[in-house]
Parts: C-alpha cells; structure tokens; sequence
C-alpha cells in the first residue's frame, strides 16, 4: 500500500483546499522511502495524522483531539474556525493498494457539512478514478481487509502515545488483537468461529428430541450468562483496581503526614517507655547494693591516713607493752643476782656490777614513753590489719564501679526520656495516626476485593469454559447420532467439526511459529536501537497471553518498569518495527513526533537505523528541534520531499509548503 | 570507750532525716559513720561550738561503730594527735561530737548529696 495524495479541505487548522503528496521518489533507480513533515507546536502535524485516520475509519478513527466527544460534535469542530459550518469540510485520501495481483488507485472523499443542529456526513470512495457505489457502501469493512483498524494503530501512531506498549500489562489485549491480525491468525480464529455457528445451525435445524435441545439452550444460556457476568467483573474489577491505585497513593502520602509531625518518634515511645521502665528498675537495683555497701567498712577508706597511723601507734604501743614486761623480768633476776653477789664480793664492785645491769635495763627498754593510746583487744588489731591489706581496697573497687554503672543508667535514663519527650504529644498524633490507620484499613479492603474479583473472574471463565465442552460434546455426539438422518447435513457436519479440530491445531503451532519469529525480530529491533547493547539479550512475547518479558543475558527478566522514559520509547518502537517486518505487509509508516524524549544517540539511532528502513513509505511528523539541521543532512539521502507546515498569521490558517524549515522548495516532490 | 551513749543535736537529726531520704539509708549510725569520716578527711580542725544534745536519736557507742567500733576510737584519738591534742578521754569525746556534726552538716549542704550514687562517689576520690 502507498499513499499518494492527502486533501485537505477547510479541516481543522487548514484553510481552503490544500493537497499534500505523500508518494515518496524514486531517484536514480533508488527509492527514497522519507516524506518529512516540519512544524512548530500547534503547526498541525498531529492534524495530517488525524485526516489519515479519518479519512480511512470515519467514526471509528482514533483522532487525537476528540477523546470522547460525540462524533458530529467532533466532525463540527474539525471544521476550520473562520468558514461557515455549513460550508463544511472534507478529508480526501489517495492509495494504491494490490491485491488479487491487481494493483488499484483507490480515493476515499470524507465530506461533511454543518446543517442546523446536525451534521451531514458523506463518503465517497473512487476505483482507478470512477466512482465505486459498493466500495462506499462498504467501505468499513473493506478497509478492514486493507488495513484493520487495530493494524493501523501500529502504523500511524504518536511516538508520545505508544509508549503503553512498554508499560502496563492492559496493553497485552490490544497488541494481542494487532499481532492476530498482522500475522493473519485471526483468519483461522474467524474460521473457527463460523464453524461452530454452522454446526449449531445444523443441529438446530435438525429433529431434536425435547430433552437434547432444552439441555442446548440451558448451556447456550449458562455461556451467555457466564460472558455477561465476566463482563461485570472486569468493570467491576477495573473500577476496584483503579481505587486500590488511589487508596495506594493515599496511604502514602497519609504515611508521609505522619513521618512529618514526628510519628516514628511516637510509634517508637512505647518502645522507650519500656526501656525507662527496665532502666528504672536497673537503678533500683544498683542503689540498693550502694546502700549495702555504703553500710560496711567504705567511709573508713575516707580517713585512710589517720587509720594507718593508728596502726603505726598501735605496733608501737605493742612493742612498748612488751618491752616493759621484758624489763621488769630483768629487774627481778638483776635484783636476785645482786642479792647472791652482796655476800660474796666487797661492796665497791657490787655497785659497779649494779651500774652495768640497770645501763643494760636502761638500754633494752623500748619506746619507754610511749603511753598506751589505743589499747586495742585482738579483733580490733586483726580488722584493722585486714582493713588496710585488702578489706577497703576491695570495697572501694565495687563502689566505685556501682557508681559509675549508677551514671551510666542515669544518663541513658536521661536520654531516653528526652527522645520521649521529643514525641509529639498522643493528642497532636492521633488524627494523623487514626488517619493512616483508616487509609491502610481501605487499602487492605480494596486488595481484599480485587482479590476476590479476580477469584471470581476466574471461576466464571472456567465456567464458561466446562459449559462450552459439555455443549461441544453434546453437539457432536447429536450429529453423530441418528438423529441426522439426512446426509448432506451430516457430511455438513462432520466437515465442520474437522475444520474446527485442525484449524486449532493449526492456530497453536503458527501461533507459536509466528510469535517466535516476532519475537526475534523485536529483539533484533531493540538491540539495534537501544544504545545499551548488553542490556537486554532477548525479549519474549508469550503466545497466549501476549504479554511482552525482557530477558538479561544470564537469563533473568527484566521489568520493564526499569526501562528509561526514553528506552521505553525505543521499547515501543522495536515492537512496532518487529511487528512491520513480521507481518510482511507492505503497509506505510507515519511517525508523530518521533524523538520528544530520547537523548542524542538513541535519536541517531533512529534516524540512521529505523527511519530509512521502517518502512517502503515513511512519512515523519516532526518538529525544528528533533529532525533539526543535522539530523535533516543525516536523512536527505533517503528523503523524498518534505513539506513546512507553517502557520499564517494574516490568514489565520496552516499552509503545508514544500520545503523544510530552512529549506524551502529546496526539494520539490516529483523533480525527478 | 570514751564515749558510751551519741546523741544528737535536733538539727543533726533534721538534716539526718533529709539524708536518709536522698540516699535511702534507713539507719542513723550508718549515715552517722560516713559524717564522722567525713569531718575527719577535713585537714582543719572542727569549731569548738557548745551542741547540744536536744534529740531523741540516741545510740551506743557499740551501735555507732558495729563491726569496727574500737577502730572509729582509734581514728578520733589519732585526730586528737594530729592536731596537737592530748588524746584522753575527754578531749575525745569533745572531739568526736564536733566532727560528728559537722559532717553531718558537710553531707546536709543542699545539692552536695542528692542520692545515695554521689555519698558513695566521695570514695572514689581517695586513693585505695
């Protein structure tokens, strides 16, 4: 498919008619698949993407601005501010596209007029320039053949806005349905289907005993049932999800409340306040041992001086003591000698003999003056010596560290108490606490129920599930019995039941042929524009639920919440690009603003690697700051033309002029 | 003993009273004991000052002492020595009643003992 002329007339910022050529060259044998377009913000890029759209999809386009306004309503605003609403506006689109090996011009006029309160919509669709009555008749559906809306979302779409392909697990439906599509699995689905119609068919149509057909119906009600009660579960479930996100970011912005008026010091004062209670008591238990020991031997280490001069004294009063008692025996056996002597030796000598012994009395006796002081009995001797060899050595040792443990427990007392009174008071905390309690209460509450609904959301598939067996056995055991008597019903039958069997079979294995292949490509896509090289080894794309993984190269899974804003933005693309060059469908590729939020190598990346190979018809939506001088110079070798969407003050509306920026008619389209 | 029966002045026993709250030491001669040494320690010697004996705290010399009676003599007497007294009889009990008291009075000073931790801390300032 290519895209050759895109018409615009009096829509939305463009004035008047205004046709834009978006076949891109051939130059020098050598096709030049880039059709660049420049503007400003609110130069009206996102406008072409949004007549292309329309143009094809009508009601069904997904246009940027209309979000989701009411079709007319948003056909009326599209038309340009300063015409007359019942002048009106149209979109026209150009293609060639191929098919049966014919290829065809075909030209889609979406005209639409302002009549009254309503609008007046009209599609015109012309086949190698004739008008085709059929073709417009039938247009939704042949577009589909075409190019399926859920494709084109693939192919035209908003760098800014794919970027959900790399986020939530909610995109795993959509891209589900594309890759169907785009890899032609949704033709054997389709199939399946109508299979199943034409087997119901038949066995309808057929003699049915009472019993088979109610116990039909019963089962074709519990189906339907099942798929009414699993639609009101994922709205239900959707609804409760979205209030656990709210009620999450409550709780911590409630968490962030508390944290500030000090709430870690409250939640931690009970703590504290047990840990006073053991020091208290720790204190109790050291002052009582410091008044045991305070009632022993301790003050006597306080005069300790005075002490170990009474002992001094004591010795010396002991050695007088027994000096005197020395003495008074000599002066008895002196006294008995000289008695002995007196009758015996002249008188002269008797005196000096008496002379020598009271010098030798006089010379023994000890500290003579000594007084006795202290006279202390042999208990009292004994303590005292004990007292100053180790008694209060000993005491002092223990109460001086019972005092210093004392200290300690004080201080920490002391410390304790003060973070407990740097807690706020109960009363200052209570709301705040009270507030957080009830948040964490709904959030559990919430988490309960998705819990509970995704219980039930389970059961009603498997339900539904038992339900459709039963109904399938049921069925092709009725027409295998004789019920079908006519034979070409029955050869009907069996053929539809045949195609059914094979067709899953073939659905399984291609799926998981196509998916491997898509895989590869994606990561092929991803490792060739991600500037990390070594950050991702693989991705993988589960074939039955779609979802995307990212495998590091030792094997493990990357989330992809890890990625960069800008490598989920290069994320997408890969997929998209895998996508194109998996689904072998030669569809065109328009880009809307393409590198918003990627830095410098992953924007060379892009321009060098993914725009001139994205696809065999490009066409770049983008403003003077991503494709700017350098990256245009990068891009002329593979571009075709390129238009200025500049935006006319005096005529108040948007002109697409060939040219670039700076570079006005310097490329003109078709100049080859 | 120089001295047979101790009996304080009622403002001993005052600041006694207050003592044995802020150290939770229940028995006077314990408090009494630590108030002598204390007095003692003093390098200077007490006031002579008339005390009278105007309380009913009494106690005997043996009860004061406990263990280490005789020993609580010996000191006062040695004090009597060291200042340059006649350690007799009198003298010391004159002796002994004044640095009784005036330790008591040293241990009462508001803020000087707040709990029993700072009583038993004076020892630690002496060396064993």
């Amino acid at each position: 498919m290519i895209l050759e002329e895109l018409t615009l007339f009096n829509f939305c910022l463009y004035g008047g008619e205004q046709v834009i050529n978006l076949a891109p060259v051939r130059r020098h044998g050598k096709l030049r698949p880039v059709v660049l377009f420049g503007g400003i913000n609110g130069g009206g890029k996102t406008t072409i993407l949004d007549a292309v759209q329309l143009a094809l999809y009508g009601q069904r386009a997904r246009c940027s601005k209309r979000n989701n306004q009411a079709y007319d309503l948003f056909l009326r605003e599209c038309i340009h501010r300063n015409v007359d609403p019942s002048d009106g506006a149209s979109v026209g689109l150009s293609f060639r596209y191929a098919s049966d090996g014919e290829e065809h011009l075909y030209e889609v006029n979406r005209r639409w007029h302002g009549a009254g309160a309503t609008v007046r919509e009209k599609l015109e669709v012309y086949r190698d320039g004739e008008r085709d009555k059929w073709l417009s008749d039938n247009w939704n559906t042949v577009v589909e053949e075409i190019i399926p809306i859920g494709v084109s979302r693939l192919f035209f779409f908003d760098a800014e806005q794919i970027r959900f392909l790399a986020e939530d697990s909610s995109s795993n439906d959509a891209l589900g349905t594309a890759v169907k599509a785009l890899l032609g699995l949704d033709l054997a689905e389709r199939l399946i289907a109508d299979s199943k119609i034409l087997e119901s068919r038949l066995v309808k149509e057929s003699s049915l005993s009472d019993g088979d057909s109610t116990k039909i119906e019963e089962l074709e009600q519990q189906i339907g049932q099942r798929d009414e009660e699993t639609k009101q579960l994922k709205a239900q479930l959707a609804t409760a999800e979205s209030e656990r996100q709210r009620t999450h970011e409550e709780v911590r912005r409630a968490k962030r409340a508390f944290a500030k008026v000090g709430g870690e010091h409250w939640e931690k004062r009970e703590n504290q306040q047990k840990a006073v209670e053991n020091l208290k008591v720790r204190d109790t238990e050291l002052k009582i041992k410091l008044v045991q020991s305070a009632a022993g031997s301790l003050p006597i280490s306080l005069v300790r001086p005075l002490l170990e001069r009474a002992q001094q004294q004591d010795v010396s009063e002991d050695q007088a003591a027994r000096s005197r008692v020395v003495h008074e025996m000599l002066e008895d056996r002196d006294r008995q000698i000289m008695e002995s002597l007196s009758a015996e030796i002249p008188k002269e000598q008797l005196r000096a003999v008496d002379q020598i012994l009271t010098a030798d009395r006089q010379g023994r006796l000890f500290d003579g003056d000594t007084k006795p002081r202290h006279q202390l009995s042999e208990r009292a001797r004994s303590r005292l010596v004990n007292l100053l060899v180790a008694e209060l050595a000993a005491e002092q040792e223990s109460a001086k560290s019972l005092v210093e443990h004392l200290k300690q427990v004080t201080h920490d007392i002391e410390a304790v108490s003060r973070s407990i009174a740097a807690a706020p008071e109960e009363d200052a905390i209570k709301e705040v606490a009270e507030a957080l309690t009830e948040k964490a209460k709904e959030a559990g509450a919430l988490e309960d129920q998705v819990r509970k609904l995704q219980k039930e959301l389970d059961r009603a598939k498997s339900e539904r599930e038992s339900a459709e067996k039963s109904l399938e056995s049921l069925r092709s055991r009725l027409l295998k019995d004789e019920v079908f008597k006519v034979e070409e019903s029955a050869r009907m039958a069996e053929l539809a039941s045949k195609t059914q069997e094979i067709m899953k079979q073939f659905l399984s294995r291609a799926s998981a042929a196509k998916i491997d292949r898509l895989s590869s490509y994606v990561t092929e896509s991803f490792r060739f524009l991600l500037r990390k090289k070594t950050l991702v080894e693989s991705v993988q794309i589960d074939p039955e639920s779609f979802s995307i993984s990212l495998l590091a190269s030792d094997g493990t899974s990357i989330s992809k919440e890890r990625l960069s804003e800008g490598e989920k933005q290069i994320f997408a693309v890969s997929v998209l690009w895998g996508l194109a060059r998996a689904s072998a469908r030669p569809l065109p590729s328009i880009i809307d603003t393409p590198m918003a939020r990627l830095d410098a190598t992953h924007r060379n990346h892009l321009v060098e690697r993914y725009f001139p190979n994205a696809s065999h018809q490009v066409i770049i939506l983008s403003t003077d700051t991503e494709v700017d001088q350098e990256y245009y110079e990068t891009l002329s070798p593979h571009l075709s033309h390129a238009y200025h969407l500049d935006y006319n003050e005096k005529k108040q509306f948007t002109e697409a002029t060939e040219g670039y920026f700076w570079e006005a008619h310097a490329v003109g389209a078709g100049s080859n | 003993m120089f001295v047979k029966q101790i009996r304080l002045s009622s403002q001993a026993r005052d600041q006694l009273i207050r003592l044995k709250t802020r150290t939770g030491i229940q028995n006077w001669n314990v408090l009494c004991r630590w108030a002598l040494c204390v007095s003692l320690k003093e390098p200077t010697p007490p006031t002579p000052v008339e005390i009278p004996a105007d309380s009913n705290v009494e106690m005997t010399w043996e009860t004061f002492g406990g263990d280490n009676y005789e020993l609580y003599a010996a000191l006062v007497r040695e004090r009597c020595v060291k200042d340059g007294l006649e350690p007799e009889d009198e003298v010391a009990a004159t002796q002994f009643r004044l640095h009784l008291h005036r330790g008591i009075s040293y241990l009462a000073t508001p803020n000087k003992i707040k709990n029993i931790g700072d009583l038993v801390a004076l020892t630690c300032e002496t060396k064993p």
